[in-house]
């Protein structure tokens, strides 16, 4: 199958300073894959790349066959294309919760109702002020609010960064049940490694900026010597905190 | 909380209720004004004027985080237009106003598309330029515009051709006041459109709504253009109730003026506009009555300390008031 999502050798930063370098990876339509890594390593300014918020020094970036690696960010979102969680949520302050729902349609399976019924909290405050709602409903709007575009690739930053367990546990309940519709593609970035690993059949790991690791989850997992080495002393616990 | 929260009320407005109960009491209020302070229309619709020259700047300071210092730039556009086509035997008023819109429209995307790319300081400094070209223009070109001595002939024919600008400027006043009462809708319709939610957002943060597939720029000309065409239309109205257009209408001077009226009555509320207009012009004249001469010190002074005491302006003191009330009733 043609991969919907291709980095070849893609080499980006912030102005001059270089944090990713030479990252080569490829997602297929409805795949799901997740990236790795300890504090620092550039998982966040990979997927910042992807949805065209940093600089690019090099590479290409190939998106349902077309090179999009000199659009803006908004042309990538646009056509149902990229949908971005960021890390920071991000939700609008001074619009609702439904308005920032709203603002981010096009067209699709997913609208307003669905979205309600995937996160029936969100439909319980939908007249709340962005800034009346507790983090993990924040989160469940940043979601949302991604979701509303229909996009074909979803990329999810450490969406359970600062998360109550319970929550963190129906967030992940929800990211299942989106995998499994597979009418999108998802790259997550997550901390808790050993539910990224069971969540994502194929990870890639970075260290410094670089690829380390590009292969199949359930080898890595095998692997305790590789956990140990790229995740600290024993992966999940150093990791999950 | 991780975003840094921005101006503007918190959503849904604290006193809906109250205020879908009190709107059209102000407006029937204002309507009856005539019968009940008789010799005061002129200065009631220098008021309405500068309320849609005030609303049309708030769409771009408190909506979409626009600020300009050359606002009065478009202003003036309206009113020369205006008055210039009078002058040469177009005097249809509403035919003339809406020629000083598509004017002004036209000046805010050439402007627009050239500014709204820069953000910031420098963006502040371009609109100011703006304003100052536009106004060196129309002092050089004293053919077309009088220059210093301003315009003159300004004449317009009766409103659809029955209420002649009559003297006492009841014409004017009522005319005034329904363009204000329409450029109220449209601004509150449209704030409230999914227009104006992209606006708030691109205000609060940009690359988010990039992010979800918002064009920036494109978003913040069309907001520019729409203001202008609105700022155009208040100049052509201050022309015609006036009969007659003066520089300052393309002044910096105005152009912080009405500013600062727009901070006072508080920005990104909507009503800010009809609060701050009129305080300011209240302010202004009880302070030049007790100091012709130096009038402004007491104007920076008050607009000092609401700056640093009520960021919201007038209408912010207002809403923490409700809220705290609110907050004590809850408790009881």
């Amino acid at each position: 199958m043609a991969s919907l999502l291709r980095l070849d050798g893609v080499t980006a930063g912030y102005g001059q300073t270089v944090v990713i370098e030479d990252i080569s990876l490829s997602v297929e339509p409805g795949g799901v894959l997740a990236v790795l890594g300890r504090n620092g390593t550039g998982k966040s300014t990979l997927m910042k790349t992807v949805a065209g918020h940093t600089r690019l020094h090099g590479g290409g970036i190939v998106f349902a066959g077309e090179n999009i690696e000199r659009r803006p960010s908004y042309i990538r979102t646009r056509n149902n294309g990229i949908g971005y969680v960021p890390q920071t949520r991000d939700i609008f302050q001074s619009l609702t919760v439904e308005e920032n729902l709203l603002i981010a349609t096009q067209p699709g399976h997913w609208n307003l109702d669905r979205v309600y019924e995937l996160f029936p909290n969100l439909a319980a405050r939908r007249n709340n002020g962005g800034r009346e709602i507790s983090g993990g409903e924040q989160q469940m709007l940043s979601i949302g609010r991604a979701l509303m575009g229909n996009p074909r690739l979803l990329l999810l930053d450490e969406p359970m960064e600062g998360l109550a367990p319970v929550v963190v546990g129906k967030l992940f309940e929800v990211f299942e049940l989106l995998r499994d519709r597979g009418d999108f593609a998802i790259i997550l970035v997550e901390q808790y490694v050993n539910l990224a690993l069971d969540f994502a059949p194929h990870t890639i790991v970075l260290d410094r900026g670089r690829v380390v690791y590009n292969g199949s989850s359930s080898d890595l997992a095998g692997n305790p010597e590789k956990m140990a080495f790229y995740f600290g002393v024993s992966g999940q616990d150093a990791l999950a905190g | 909380m991780t975003a840094v929260s921005t101006s503007g009320p918190a959503y849904p407005a604290a006193s809906s209720q109250l205020r879908r109960l009190a709107l059209p009491l102000p407006w029937l209020a204002t309507a009856a004004l005539p019968l009940f302070l008789p010799g005061y229309e002129p200065l009631a619709t220098q008021i309405l004027v500068m309320i849609v020259f005030a609303l049309s700047l708030d769409l771009l300071v408190g909506y979409a985080g626009i600020v300009t210092l050359g606002h009065a730039g478009l202003f003036g556009m309206g009113a020369y237009t205006a008055g210039i086509l009078s002058v040469y035997g177009i005097t249809d008023p509403l035919l003339t106003a809406g020629c000083a819109m598509l004017v002004a429209a036209a000046t805010g995307l050439v402007f627009g598309w050239a500014m709204l790319r820069t953000k910031d300081l420098t963006l502040l400094m371009l609109t100011m330029a703006s304003a100052f070209l536009l106004y060196e223009i129309a002092n050089k070109a004293t053919w077309l515009t009088g220059g210093e001595d301003g315009l003159q002939g300004v004449n317009f024919s009766s409103l659809f051709g029955t209420f002649a600008f009559d003297f006492r400027g009841i014409t004017a006043f009522y005319y005034s006041l329904a363009v204000l009462f329409v450029v109220f809708l449209a601004v509150r319709a449209l704030i409230a459109s999914p227009f104006g939610w992209s606006l708030r957002g691109i205000r609060e943060n940009s690359a988010r709504m990039a992010a979800i597939g918002c064009p920036i720029l494109k978003r913040r000309v069309i907001v520019y253009v729409i203001s202008a065409a609105l700022a155009g239309l208040a100049g052509a109205l201050q022309a015609q109730a006036t009969q007659f257009v003066a520089l300052y209408s393309l002044s910096f001077e105005l152009s912080g003026n009405i500013l600062i009226m727009l901070i006072l009555g508080g920005s990104g509320r909507l009503y800010g506009a009809f609060i701050g207009v009129p305080a300011f012009m209240f302010a202004q004249d009880l302070l030049a009555k007790q100091d012709p001469a130096n009038w402004f010190l007491g104007l920076g002074i008050i607009l000092i300390v609401l700056v640093m005491l009520a960021p919201g302006g007038i209408l912010g003191i207002a809403e923490r008031v409700m809220a705290a009330i609110r907050r004590r009733r809850g408790a009881a």
